[in-house]
């Protein structure tokens, strides 16, 4: 018998504590792709002990174990990362310890512990990643985690387990009006709320600050969103569609750098020191985070976002790396006129390798012979490209030696990085000052909304060229290149803006997956749009057009934070009436209301009722504890039993036990 | 017009003369069922909430079943029982030999009338102590449980009424021992209530060890009641009343009995007729006309725990069932 009630204990602990240990493998999984083995292979052993502990009785580490293993954890954490603190650190140490807590999770209060902490595990992958899907994903990990604790909580043997889950799904409901309120009306603090320290192993997809070749062209087949940008005025015309990234100066022979220190500045009027034409283009830049700290607009910036600075190539540098998705509203104007008389340091744009491209050095001598001014010379030299057996493809041979001679006389296949790094090396020779910009081109409308899409693939290598008297002006040698000498037909579109729509015919089935696509990337804008930068500004905003009939047309936090305490009593008001029910007590037996208040009367001395008790027990039972009043309780008792459970209740007896229910004083 | 003339009727006043009588009456058979307790206690000592629980189950027309080991009492109970209340008594000692035969009678061919002859077997009596009943085989455990269910035995074609009142006491060793065919579900729910005796205690025991022979006290007990007393308080018992509020809170048991993980399966309609039965008895036994959930809580151990298989191996549902009483608020 004891045996069996033993057993019965056990059973019922095993099913609580799948559901924790569900919850937070759930948890511990996005971390698990994120963080290196060393921390997380320990943490599943540890869990997987716990797990058989629960299901074969394995015993748990003693004490002395227990401290070695807690030692042995600090020690992989440092060893994995160099470090305890740090964002990556800091929660491989959180994720180890609270395996760690598994071992000695003795005590209601031990699972308070682990829970609470399984909770602030869910924190932390929002750290890495704030997608929709580990949004919806780590809502699941919460309900698990929810159950759990009411599992727990619960000291009952005959609620099925489903009815836990079911419990923590209604609570979860129950919470959402309050965390809506909480997510649109509390204050949000303009920029992070913690500066987190930077390590270096978040690696981004995206451009980087060097180029070489087989840099870009390892981003063509990669899908991924770079940015999105919705448009307030008309879009710019296809060809014009060129958004700036790094603009790199500086080559060794083989790769494209920008090895000095920026003059960074934060005042710019592109009116007074450039010629700007035609009416500008203003748009909405939300760009995904890429680790680095470029931040993309067309050519040419004619503002500066806040929180970053621009530098003398107009590479628009954020004071921040990207960690998380940014918004900024941009003005550029597509056409220009960029240092039309003079450029400071001329000499960084004619900097060539010593060793390399003697070839090439020559050619351009000859080109530039031919002709009488520099202008020229740059048609000359993509006339060349268009008319020498150039192809453009996206897997060129590897060049070894001297790239340059090698890709201008030799393979002439070749991706957009290698033709702008030929193009810059020739005009560099000829003594044109002539830099690479990195960005990104083109990119695609949303049919199914009003923004536009910018993808990895989009990534593009261009020149520019500076002449007197005109400035820089735009070169992009990939362009000249004929289309029948583009191997993939699908590049055509990508290279020549004009042609959108080109190669070969979608079926049905791609159109629908295209659609799709959109659809999908539609719901991601969103959700950017709404949730992940739902900043300050934002919420100025909404909240504004929201209350602007009530009068408040700009509200600051002192309301906004009136609005959330009236928000959070209305949900109280109306989650207590609907416990409370007033007009549900009608229905109630008058009797039992009367022996209820009788029962209140008494459980404020402290002699509560069972639930399960009968009226006559409890009579006893209070009559023990009162024997003053034992008279009043057996008469109070005798009446409600007459009047609820006897054959023969009255309207007399019943007003004689509300009248004895009012006239009792413990 | 009618439905006011209905409810009026049935919460006047009027009602009260008819409803006094009957608790009068209630009164008087209840101190003799008292006495009987108190006889009985005499012989078994130290277990009177025990004896009480038969005496319920009898005057709610349904069979016992004492599970124990060996020497303590059963058998002695159901004397004592037969004798208190006046009812014939018969004993029959379950074998693993035992033929249906046995225990319904045979037809034997005479000679002198040149027919056959119909020898009743020890079943026809008033109180049946099937004793050891998981010793037998299945084939002369269903001839038993037939008649327990029925009232009457079918012998070679012909029906042949049983006596009544009919009461069977059937004892049963604990299934873990050697030898036993424990009873399927469906025969054990012919019982109305398990019970089981267990130790004396102390001092109880001692009184058991000082005292005299138990078959001597026996002997000198005469019965209490007249069999048709006996009849009577069934009559009583049956007329309990049950108010809605207390059928609320049996359907509230029954129906976590069901959603319960810890059983196999829930509750049966019949088994919860069974308990309300059950806490009729019960709470005519305690003077009263009419159940409350105290009644219900007493009796529920008794009569549903042979019928619930807890899904744990080698768990008995009795402490499963506490908690499920606990947890169950009265309405």
């Amino acid at each position: 018998m004891n045996m069996s009630g033993f057993q019965q204990r056990v059973k019922q602990a095993k099913a609580e504590n799948l559901w924790l240990l569900a919850g937070l493998a759930l948890a511990f999984t996005p971390h698990f792709f994120r963080l290196p083995l060393l921390v997380m292979l320990p943490s599943i052993i540890l869990l997987c002990w716990r797990l058989l502990f629960e299901w074969r009785y394995l015993a748990l580490p003693p004490r002395t174990v227990r401290w070695l293993l807690t030692l042995v954890g600090i020690l992989a954490t440092w060893i994995a990362f160099g470090t305890l603190v740090g964002q990556q650190a800091g929660v491989g140490l959180l994720v180890i310890m609270l395996c760690l807590k598994l071992m000695e999770m003795n005590a209601q209060r031990d699972v308070g512990v682990v829970i609470g902490l399984g909770f602030f595990v869910v924190i932390t992958v929002f750290l890495f990643d704030q997608s929709i899907f580990m949004g919806f994903y780590m809502l699941l990990v919460v309900t698990l985690l929810v159950t759990a604790l009411i599992a727990f909580s619960r000291d009952q043997s005959v609620i099925p387990q489903w009815a836990n889950l079911q419990k923590a799904g209604a609570i979860l409901m129950q919470a959402l009006p309050l965390a809506l309120l909480l997510f649109f009306l509390f204050p949000r603090i303009p920029g992070p709320l913690w500066s987190l320290p930077a390590d270096g192993a978040g690696a981004g997809t995206g451009l980087s600050d060097s180029m070489s070749p087989g840099n870009i062209s390892q981003l063509s087949d990669n899908d991924s969103v770079a940015f999105r940008v919705q448009f307030d005025t008309p879009l710019p015309l296809p060809q014009k569609r060129y958004w700036r990234g790094p603009v790199l100066t500086q080559f060794d022979g083989r790769t494209w750098t920008n090895p000095y220190p920026q003059r960074l500045t934060t005042r710019l009027s592109i009116n007074a020191q450039n010629q700007a034409r035609g009416t500008p283009s203003l748009y909405t830049v939300t760009l995904e985070p890429h680790q680095q700290r470029w931040l993309f607009a067309l050519d040419l910036p004619a503002i500066i976002p806040p929180d970053s600075r621009l530098s003398d190539d107009y590479e628009i540098i954020a004071n921040q790396p990207v960690r998380q998705l940014v918004r900024y509203s941009m003005r550029s104007f597509t056409d220009y006129r960029l240092a039309k008389d003079d450029i400071p340091n001329i000499s960084l744009y004619l900097q060539l390798p010593e060793k390399s491209g003697i070839q090439a050095r020559q050619l351009a001598q000859q080109l530039r012979q031919k002709v009488t001014d520099n202008a020229a010379y740059v048609q000359t030299v993509l006339n060349y490209i268009a008319e020498q057996p150039f192809y453009y493809t996206r897997q060129p041979p590897l060049l070894f030696d001297d790239p340059v001679d090698a890709f201008l006389f030799d393979s002439r296949r070749g991706f957009c990085e290698h033709y702008a790094s030929a193009f810059v090396f020739l005009m560099r020779a000829a003594g044109v000052p002539a830099r690479v910009v990195t960005g990104y081109q083109g990119g695609e409308m949303n049919p199914q909304s009003d923004y536009f899409i910018v993808r990895q693939s989009d990534a593009h290598a261009w020149t520019e060229v500076w002449l007197r008297g005109e400035g820089w002006r735009r070169i992009d040698p990939t362009a000249v290149i004929p289309a029948e000498r583009i191997e993939n037909p699908q590049d055509l579109a990508r290279i020549l803006p004009e042609m959108t729509g080109a190669g070969t015919t979608p079926n049905w089935l791609k159109k629908v997956g295209r659609q799709l696509s959109f659809s999908w990337d539609r719901i991601n804008h969103t959700w950017n749009q709404w949730v992940v930068n739902y900043n300050t500004q934002r919420q100025q905003n909404f909240l504004s057009r929201m209350f602007a009939s009530a009068g408040f047309d700009n509200i600051d936090w002192q309301q906004m934070i009136s609005l959330l305490v009236a928000g959070m009593t209305l949900v109280m008001v109306v989650v207590a009436v609907y416990l409370l029910r007033p007009w549900h007590r009608r229905n109630q037996d008058p009797a039992q209301m009367a022996y209820e208040r009788f029962c209140q009367r008494l459980s404020q001395r402290g002699m509560q009722r069972q639930p399960a008790e009968g009226p006559l027990d409890f009579a006893q039972r209070a009559s023990q504890q009162y024997p003053q009043r034992a008279r009043d309780i057996n008469n109070i008792t005798v009446l409600y039993e007459r009047q609820r459970y006897t054959p023969y209740p009255t309207q007399r007896n019943l007003q004689q036990l509300q009248r004895a229910v009012r006239n009792f004083i413990v | 017009m009618l439905l006011w003339a209905f409810r009026t009727l049935s919460t006047s006043q009027a009602w009260r003369p008819f409803v006094a009588t009957n608790i009068m009456q209630n009164n008087e058979l209840t101190k003799r069922l008292d006495a009987i307790v108190t006889h009985a206690s005499q012989v078994v000592l130290g277990k009177q909430h025990e004896i009480r629980l038969a005496l319920a189950c009898l005057l709610a027309r349904g069979h016992l079943l004492i599970e124990d080991l060996p020497g303590m009492g059963k058998t002695t109970l159901a004397h004592v029982l037969a004798q208190t209340l006046g009812l014939q008594y018969q004993r029959i000692q379950f074998t693993s030999d035992l033929l249906p035969a046995d225990i319904l009678g045979v037809s034997i061919f005479d000679k002198s009338e040149q027919g056959f002859h119909f020898h009743p077997g020890p079943i026809f009596a008033q109180l049946i102590l099937a004793d050891e009943v998981n010793r037998a085989t299945p084939k002369a455990q269903s001839a038993l449980l037939e008649a327990m269910e029925e009232g009457q035995v079918t012998i070679e074609g012909k029906t042949r009424p049983l006596p009544a009142p009919f009461f069977v006491i059937a004892t049963q060793n604990p299934t873990y021992q050697i030898g036993t065919f424990p009873l399927p579900e469906s025969q054990l729910d012919r019982f109305l209530m398990r019970i089981s005796l267990g130790y004396p205690d102390a001092s109880a025991e001692r009184a058991l060890l000082r005292g005299d022979d138990r078959r001597e006290i026996l002997k000198q007990h005469g019965a209490c009641i007249q069999p048709g007393q006996l009849i009577a308080l069934q009559q009583a018992a049956s007329k309990v009343h049950v108010a809605d509020a207390l059928l609320d809170y049996v359907q509230a048991l029954l129906d976590i009995s069901r959603r319960s993980p810890q059983f196999t399966h829930g509750l049966s309609p019949r088994a919860g007729l069974a308990l309300l039965r059950s806490a009729k008895a019960w709470a005519l036994m305690a003077g009263r006309d009419h159940a409350m959930p105290e009644d219900v809580q007493t009796v529920m151990p008794h009569v549903v725990s042979h019928r619930l298989q807890a899904v744990a191996e080698s768990s008995q549902g009795d402490q499963t069932l506490l908690t499920l009483l606990q947890d169950v608020a009265i309405p």
